[in-house]
């Protein structure tokens, strides 16, 4: 559906995308995951044709950018990072003027708000200006302006910035129901959570380049001792610790005063035999917890960063 | 297509606009009344400023002189409006209507006035006044005075012509003439001259008529509240700029070009249709007559809005900021509407500031409208309709090409 080959955008003499490349099957949901700056936006802006890119080729559908933007863009639904309405008409009003900058003629384009409103669950509030609209409901109209044309491929730049927890599982829903009708979307974020429910695939951006891609299982795999094992026990026992690094699988064990963290490539060996150990040994276990690797540990390891530095 | 879709959604944001409907379409309405009435008869046409009066006449004079004198005078087309003649079988008559308040002034026109007048004698009109009207009062003894002193000189020196052709040792051609019906003849034309209306005419108006001060001000309030399209549409460009709408345009199929040009028919579409509401709602209003041929005024009013519609994508390509938008549409619009005459008739001002306004659009439109108020012909009008339109296309396409490229 889409391949990006080798993009490159520099603004003056900063490279701000250094060669970005990856692909995205009809009907996948996938994601694009960096912290602020990485370069996300830019080579959304690119791939929609809205900036140049200095190098580099998209094509969507076997379209390419270069050669035919008016038919990608054709094909292509965008939901800006802001909110790109007319804050001064209604919902409505919005969403049948974008059906006709997406080439709908007057009936079909009635016919498509109808439609979109209910998708976005604003029927009963669509005569309403925008600018009287709550933040969450603004983004999804945002996002409604964007399915008009029933686009082939929706590109999502950061569509839940700045909105309540109600509004942004609403979006969540429509946008994993939109894909399991078999619309294939590019969600860009810099919330691991959001990325990791929505997408089947991830590439990871930071400084310019796609530093990882794959499942959230196979980037998770790349972490060696990425799930970590939390015992808290009544005593502290430094015998313990020794003897708790000898199971097998276990990477490395620390100790913080009661605290027993153990560092693991198999948490389900690991986590039997250290509750064993300790029991063995006399001491009591207050409380156990397990905690998976995610992306944000992997993107701790690939760059030295967290998402939100 | 899509050129129309995006002007449409741009008129219906500013239909939308309760402000900035009252600003565009109520405010200079209100203006034109207010500074239309309160100036009236500062131009050059001051039957306006006129009260209306009734005038109580006993015309006791059989000739031709008197008659003229209530006909083509006091009735004559400028004044009819404003004067009312009320008739009556005596002089008594008259001055019980007077008395009782019924008639402003009472004009008594004697027996034999005409033939008095006719052989140079001494006659009197009588002008009964109501006390507490001197103003009225005044303003007819003096056009019945004016009227019978014209007349009378006109009379007295034919009088004396006459004599001297008559006498023997004059020159032998003249001898042949009938000097009494000549005499006769001569009084009677000029009789008529001295009370047509063009006596009254003191200002030679550009075209063949001179226009009320609410006409002046409904062109110099048409041309002011247009000038702010200017300002506006370029504000709607910026706006769409700073607010990502454009940035989505630009994601939808749909060319750079159409959507600029989008923009300016939208500025263009909505100040057309502010120059025709509000040339509709002062003629309804006001009565404000924008030339026989209302067409003039209107081909004047369009070349102005393909200037104003023009200029507007020249602002916005070249200032960035809304807040510099603003501080032009506050400041830049009243120093050009002051300068191009809106606020007081560009008249009044020095030569070469009258020549400096011709730099500015509102300059040309005004005088446009003006003129086609005043009766032009379309070839006086080709010059500021030409000047419009190339003050439109130039800034249309500087602003074109710069907003393509940014």
């Amino acid at each position: 559906m889409l391949k990006v080959d080798n993009l490159k955008k520099s603004f003056g003499n900063r490279e701000v995308v250094r060669g970005v490349t990856f692909s995205v099957n009809k009907g996948e949901s996938f994601g694009l995951l960096g912290p602020n700056g990485a370069g996300k936006s830019t080579t959304i802006s690119m791939i929609c044709g809205l900036i140049e890119s200095s190098s580099g080729d998209v094509t969507v559908g076997g379209v390419s950018i270069n050669k035919n933007p008016m038919e990608v863009k054709r094909k292509i639904g965008v939901v800006p990072q802001d909110i790109a309405l007319y804050p001064t008409i209604s919902a409505r009003e919005n969403l049948y003027f974008w059906g006709r900058m997406y080439g709908l003629s007057r009936v079909e384009a009635k016919k498509r708000t109808e439609e979109v409103l209910e998708i976005v669950g604003l029927q009963d509030r669509a005569k309403e200006k925008i600018e009287n609209y709550s933040g969450g409901m603004k983004r999804r109209i945002n996002i409604g302006a964007a399915l008009m044309h029933k686009p082939e491929l929706l590109i999502m730049d950061e569509p839940t910035v700045g909105i309540d927890p109600q509004s942004r599982n609403h979006i969540l829903e429509t946008v994993k129901k939109l894909n399991q009708e078999g619309m294939t979307v590019i969600y860009t974020s810099h919330y691991m959570e959001e990325v990791e429910y929505l997408c089947e695939r991830i590439a990871i951006v930071d400084q310019g380049l796609v530093i990882a891609s794959g499942t959230k299982a196979e980037l998770c795999n790349r972490l060696v001792g990425a799930t970590s094992i939390q015992i808290k026990v009544n005593v502290s026992s430094p015998e313990l610790i020794d003897t708790l690094g000898t199971i097998q699988n276990v990477q490395s064990v620390k100790a913080d005063g009661e605290l027993i963290t153990i560092y693991t490539s198999d948490a389900r060996q690991a986590l039997g035999d250290a509750v064993a150990l300790v029991v063995q040994s006399g001491l009591q276990v207050l409380s156990v917890d397990v905690q998976e690797p995610n992306l944000e540990s992997v993107f701790l390891q690939l760059t030295g960063r967290t998402l939100r530095d | 297509m899509k050129v129309w879709i995006i002007a449409w959604k741009d008129i219906k944001i500013r239909l939308k606009d309760r402000k900035g409907m009252a600003l565009f379409l109520f405010l200079p309405i209100l203006l034109t009344a207010i500074l239309g009435t309160a100036l009236n008869g500062v131009l050059t046409d001051d039957t306006n400023s006129m009260p209306k009066m009734t005038i109580a006449v006993y015309n006791a004079d059989a000739g031709e002189i008197g008659t003229r004198l209530i006909e083509d005078v006091l009735q004559n087309e400028r004044l009819a409006s404003n004067i009312t003649i009320h008739s009556f079988t005596s002089k008594e008559k008259v001055e019980l209507q007077v008395i009782e308040g019924k008639n402003d002034v009472g004009l008594i026109i004697p027996q034999d006035f005409s033939q008095k007048i006719g052989a140079a004698e001494s006659t009197q009109l009588e002008v009964l006044q109501d006390q507490g009207k001197p103003l009225i009062s005044q303003f007819v003894r003096s056009i019945v005075t004016s009227y019978a002193n014209r007349v009378g000189a006109v009379a007295k020196a034919s009088k004396e012509v006459t004599t001297q052709l008559a006498n023997p040792k004059q020159t032998a051609a003249a001898v042949s003439v009938n000097f009494e019906s000549l005499a006769a003849e001569v009084i009677g034309q000029l009789g008529e001259a001295a009370g047509s209306e063009d006596s009254f005419v003191v200002d030679q108006p550009i075209g063949k008529k001179a226009v009320s001060s609410m006409q002046y001000y409904a062109a110099a309030m048409l041309a002011m509240f247009l000038l702010y399209n200017a300002t506006v549409g370029a504000k709607m460009i910026i706006n769409e700029r700073s607010t990502e709408t454009l940035a989505r345009l630009m994601n939808t199929p749909t060319s750079k070009t159409s959507i600029l040009l989008g923009k300016y028919v939208g500025t263009l579409a909505f100040s057309i249709l502010q120059l025709l509401i509000f040339m509709g709602a002062t003629n309804a209003a006001f009565g404000v007559n924008w030339g026989e041929n209302v067409l003039q005024s209107i081909v004047i009013g369009l070349t102005y809005a393909i200037a104003v519609s023009g200029l507007s994508m020249m602002i916005a390509a070249m200032i960035a900021n809304e807040q510099a938008v603003e501080t032009i549409s506050g400041l830049g619009v009243q120093i050009l509407a002051a300068l191009g005459g809106s606020m007081v008739p560009i008249t009044v001002f020095p030569d070469f500031m009258q020549k400096i306004a011709h730099i500015t659009p509102n300059t040309w439109a005004l005088n446009g409208f003006i003129d086609s108020m005043s009766g032009t012909t379309w070839q006086a009008l080709l010059l500021p309709s030409v000047v419009l339109l190339a003050i439109g296309t130039v800034t249309l396409l500087i602003g074109t090409l710069r907003l393509r490229y940014q």
